[in-house]
C-alpha cells in the first residue's frame, strides 16, 4: 500500500524545519527545496481516509483527514511553499527558514486535522510561528506591528478554544470537526474565532498592519497561509451560513475602498488579500456545491497570484529600499523583468482570460448568479473592478511608469525571479488549462465551462472600461504621504489609553496605599521605642499647635517649640522613666477608679455622651498643657 | 531590458498603444453586441436565464466604467474625511 508510506505533510515540514541548522551553503538550499517537493509528493499520494489517529487523554486526535477539499489545500500548500521558499533562498539567516517552515507545517496540519483539538493545536503554532516571520525585520515598527498581531491572533485562539469547549459541552465530549450546526453559543465563538484569522472585518486589522511590517520573504509566506486555513475550516464547518456571504461581499469592496487610500505598497496588496478572501468568504456562505468549488479554486489561485505580487513589490522594496508610492517612479527601466512577472500576477488577481483568476474568481460570481441574488453580483463585480484598478493599473503605473523617480536598482537575485517565473507559470498554466484545477475539486458533479463566448466578452468589457475610468482619473488616483485609520484604532489608540490609566491614577492609587501603610508602620515603629514619652511628644504638637491658632506667635510658644525640638531629637532617650514608686502608685490608684467609672457609669450612658465625655476630657487636658506651657514662659 | 525601454519612451509608439486601447473598446464591444444577438447560446451554458439588467447592451462595459469611477470618488471622499492621518499618528 502506497499510503502506508505517507506521513502526516505536517510533520515533514516541521521536523524538516528542525533539522535546518544541521545545513550549510549550497546543501542547505538543496534541502530547503527538497522538503517542500517531499511534502508535494506526499499529499499527492495520500489516499482518501482518516489516518494517524493518536489516543490522547480520553480523545483521539486525528492527524489525517483526507478528502478532496483537504488534499486541494494541501496541494496547493506544498506548491505554494516550494515557489516561496526559492524566493527566499538566498536568505542566510536559518532561523527565518525555520520559522517559515514551521508556519506552513502548521497549516498543513490544521487542513489535515480531523478533530477540534489537533486544529486548536495548530492554530496555535500557526500565530507563534507567523510572528517570528514579523519580528525578524527587526526594526521597531515591525517588533510593535509583531505584538499587535500576537495579542489578537491569542484572543482569537482563546476565543476558538472556549468555543471548542462549549461545543463539547454542547455535544456530550465530540471534538468531531465536520459541518457546525451554526448557532449554539460553542459555534458561535468557534466561528469568530475562524473569522479573526480569516480577516473579516472588523477583526481584519492585525492583517493589513502587520503584513507589510514582515520581512520581504517571510510576508511571502504570510500572504498564503493565515487566511487560506481559515478559509478552509470555514468551508469545512460554516458552508452556507448566509451571514458570511454578506460578511464576504462587504469584506471584497472593503478591501478596495482601503486599497485606494493606501500609500505602502505592501499594505496596498494586504488589503486586497482582504478583498480577495472576501470572495472566498462570500463563496462558503452561499453554500452550493458550484460556490464551494469557487471558494475552494480561488483559494487555491489566490495562493499562487498573491504570492507573485508579494514576490514583486517585496523585490522592489528588496532593491530600492522604498516602499511608498510617493518615493517609487520609473522602475520599468531598471527592474523590467520584475514588472513583467509582477503584471502577470496583477493580471491573475484581475481575473482577465488566460490566467488564473479568470477561472476561480467568475466561478463564485457564476454561484451568485445561480442562486439569483443579484445584489451579491453586482457587488462582487464592483471589487472585480476595484481589484484591476488597484494592483493591476494604479500600483504597476506609480512603482513602474509615473514620474521617474531616478532610482538606482537592477532586478533581484535570480533566486527571487526564479521563484516569481515558478508562480507566474502556474498562474497562467492554470488559466490556459483550468481543467488541471477542476479535477481536483472538493466537489466534482458540478461543471464550470469559463471560457463561455457571453462571459469572455464581458470580462474583457469590464476590465477594459475600468481602464478608460483609470486613465481619466489617473490624477486623483497618486499615492499621498498619509496612513489611513482602520479598526486597529480602537486596540492601538485603546492600548494607549490603558497604559496611560495604569501610568497614572492606577499606580498613583497603588502607590498611595502603600506610602499610606509604609507611614502606619513607621509610627508605630516609632511609637512602641517610648510610649510614654512619645505620646508626651504628639500631645505637646497639638498643644503648641492650639496656642498659636489662640495667641498666635508668642516667646511661650517659641520656647515650648524648642523644647519640643530638643525632646524629638532625644527620643526615645530612655524608655524607662526613674519615677518614685509613689508615683506609680497613684497612676494606678487613677486608672483603677477611671475603670470603675466606666464600668459603672457606661451601661448607663449613650454612645455619643461616651464620645463626647472622651473629648471633654481631651480637650481639658490639652488645656491644661497649654496653661503650662504659658506659665512656663511667665516663670 | 533595452527594448521596453526603447518602446515606452518612444512617443510614436505611445500614441499607437494609445489607438490601439481605442481599437480594442470599439472591438469589445461590437463583440459585445455579437454575442449577445448573434450566437446561438452554447449547450452547457448558462442553467439561468441571467439577470434583467445583463440584458442591456454592453452592460459590462459600462457597469466597469461606473463602478471604477465610484469607487475613486467615493473612496477618496471617505479617506479625506478623517481616515487618512499623518504618517506619525500613532507615535504621537
Amino acid at each position: 500500500m502506497i499510503s502506508d508510506i505517507t506521513v502526516p505533510p505536517a510533520a515533514i515540514f516541521i521536523i524538516g524545519a528542525l533539522l535546518i541548522p544541521l545545513f550549510r551553503g549550497r546543501m542547505k538550499q538543496l534541502y530547503l527545496l527538497l522538503i517542500p517537493a517531499v511534502a508535494f509528493l506526499d499529499v499527492l499520494y495520500i489516499q482518501e481516509g482518516t489516518y494517524w489517529i493518536h489516543p490522547f487523554l480520553e480523545y483521539d486526535l486525528i492527524l489525517g483527514r483526507v478528502d478532496l477539499l483537504s488534499k486541494c489545500f494541501g496541494y496547493v500548500f506544498t506548491i505554494a511553499a516550494f515557489c516561496m521558499t526559492l524566493y527566499a533562498l538566498h536568505v542566510k539567516e536559518t532561523g527565518q527558514h525555520v520559522a517559515a517552515f514551521i508556519y506552513v507545517g502548521s497549516a498543513l496540519g490544521v487542513v489535515f486535522a480531523g478533530d477540534l483539538l489537533t486544529l486548536f493545536i495548530f492554530w496555535e503554532f500557526l500565530a507563534w510561528s507567523s510572528v517570528c516571520l514579523v519580528w525578524y525585520r527587526r526594526r521597531k515598527a515591525s517588533i510593535d506591528a509583531g505584538f499587535r498581531y500576537l495579542m489578537v491572533h491569542v484572543a482569537g485562539g482563546v476565543i476558538l478554544l472556549g468555543g471548542i469547549i462549549l461545543y463539547m459541552q454542547e455535544n456530550g465530549g465530540s471534538i468531531a470537526f465536520d459541518a457546525f450546526d451554526y448557532g449554539s453559543p460553542g459555534t458561535i465563538m468557534i466561528l469568530i474565532g475562524f473569522l479573526i484569522n480569516a480577516a473579516v472585518p472588523p477583526l481584519h486589522a492585525w492583517l493589513p498592519d502587520a503584513y507589510p511590517e514582515a520581512t520581504i520573504t517571510g510576508a511571502v509566506f504570510m500572504t498564503a497561509f493565515t487566511t487560506k486555513t481559515a478559509v478552509y475550516v470555514l468551508a469545512r464547518g460554516f458552508a452556507g451560513v448566509e451571514l458570511l456571504m454578506w460578511l464576504g461581499a462587504i469584506m471584497a469592496l472593503y478591501g478596495v475602498v482601503y486599497a485606494v487610500l493606501e500609500n505602502d505598497i505592501r499594505r496596498l496588496l494586504a488589503y486586497h488579500i482582504v478583498s480577495q478572501v472576501g470572495y472566498m468568504v462570500c463563496g462558503i456562505g452561499l453554500g452550493t456545491a458550484m460556490a464551494l468549488n469557487g471558494t475552494t479554486a480561488h483559494a487555491f489561485c489566490h495562493i499562487l497570484y498573491k504570492g507573485l505580487l508579494f514576490m514583486g513589490m517585496g523585490a522592489v522594496i528588496y532593491m530600492t529600499g522604498k516602499n511608498k508610492l510617493t518615493e517609487l517612479g520609473g522602475l520599468y527601466k531598471v527592474m523590467p523583468l520584475t514588472l513583467i512577472l509582477y503584471m502577470i500576477g496583477a493580471f491573475s488577481i484581475s481575473g482577465f482570460p488566460l490566467f488564473n483568476g479568470f477561472i476561480s474568481k467568475s466561478m463564485i460570481i457564476h454561484a451568485a448568479a445561480l442562486d439569483h441574488n443579484a445584489i451579491i453580483f453586482l457587488m462582487l463585480g464592483c471589487a472585480a473592478v476595484g481589484t484591476f484598478l488597484h494592483t493591476g493599473l494604479k500600483l504597476p503605473y506609480f512603482v513602474f511608469f509615473g514620474k521617474d523617480a531616478g532610482i538606482k536598482a537592477k532586478d533581484p537575485p535570480v533566486n527571487m525571479l526564479l521563484g516569481m517565473g515558478a508562480a507566474a507559470f502556474l498562474c497562467t498554466l492554470l488559466g490556459c488549462y483550468p481543467q488541471i484545477l477542476y479535477r481536483i475539486l472538493p466537489f466534482q458533479s458540478v461543471e464550470y465551462h469559463p471560457y463561455a463566448p457571453a462571459h469572455v466578452i464581458g470580462t474583457i468589457q469590464l476590465l477594459l472600461f475600468t481602464y478608460v475610468a483609470f486613465l481619466l482619473l489617473i490624477k486623483k488616483l497618486a499615492g499621498e504621504p498619509t496612513i489611513s485609520l482602520d479598526t486597529d484604532w480602537f486596540y492601538r489608540k485603546g492600548g494607549v489609553l490603558f497604559m496611560w490609566a495604569l501610568h497614572n491614577p492606577l499606580a498613583r492609587g497603588t502607590q498611595w496605599t502603600i506610602d499610606a501603610t509604609l507611614a502606619v508602620k513607621d509610627f508605630a515603629v516609632w511609637f512602641s521605642k517610648n510610649p510614654a514619652e512619645a505620646l508626651g511628644i504628639v500631645v505637646d504638637k497639638v498643644c503648641i499647635k492650639v496656642l498659636r491658632i489662640s495667641e498666635g506667635v508668642t516667646a511661650g510658644e517659641e520656647s515650648a517649640e524648642k523644647v519640643l525640638a530638643s525632646r524629638i531629637q532625644a527620643y526615645p532617650g530612655e524608655p524607662v522613666r526613674r519615677d518614685p514608686i509613689g508615683v506609680s502608685v497613684l497612676l494606678g490608684t487613677i486608672f483603677l477608679f477611671a475603670y470603675l467609672v466606666i464600668y459603672v457609669v457606661a451601661p448607663h450612658l449613650s454612645v455619643y455622651s461616651m464620645i463626647g465625655l472622651l473629648m471633654v476630657a481631651l480637650l481639658a487636658g490639652i488645656g491644661v498643657r497649654v496653661r503650662e506651657m504659658m506659665r512656663g514662659v511667665e516663670g | 531590458m533595452w527594448f521596453l525601454e526603447r518602446w515606452l519612451d518612444n512617443p510614436a509608439t505611445v500614441r499607437k498603444m494609445v489607438y490601439l486601447l481605442y481599437a480594442s473598446l470599439i472591438i469589445s464591444c461590437l463583440l459585445g453586441f455579437v454575442v449577445q444577438y448573434g450566437m446561438a447560446p452554447p449547450e452547457h451554458a448558462e442553467e439561468h436565464e441571467g439577470f434583467a439588467f445583463e440584458q442591456i447592451p454592453v452592460f459590462s462595459a459600462i457597469y466597469g466604467f461606473i463602478c471604477c469611477v465610484a469607487i475613486i470618488i467615493l473612496s477618496k471622499a471617505f479617506g479625506h474625511a478623517g481616515i487618512m492621518v499623518e504618517e506619525d499618528y500613532y507615535d504621537k
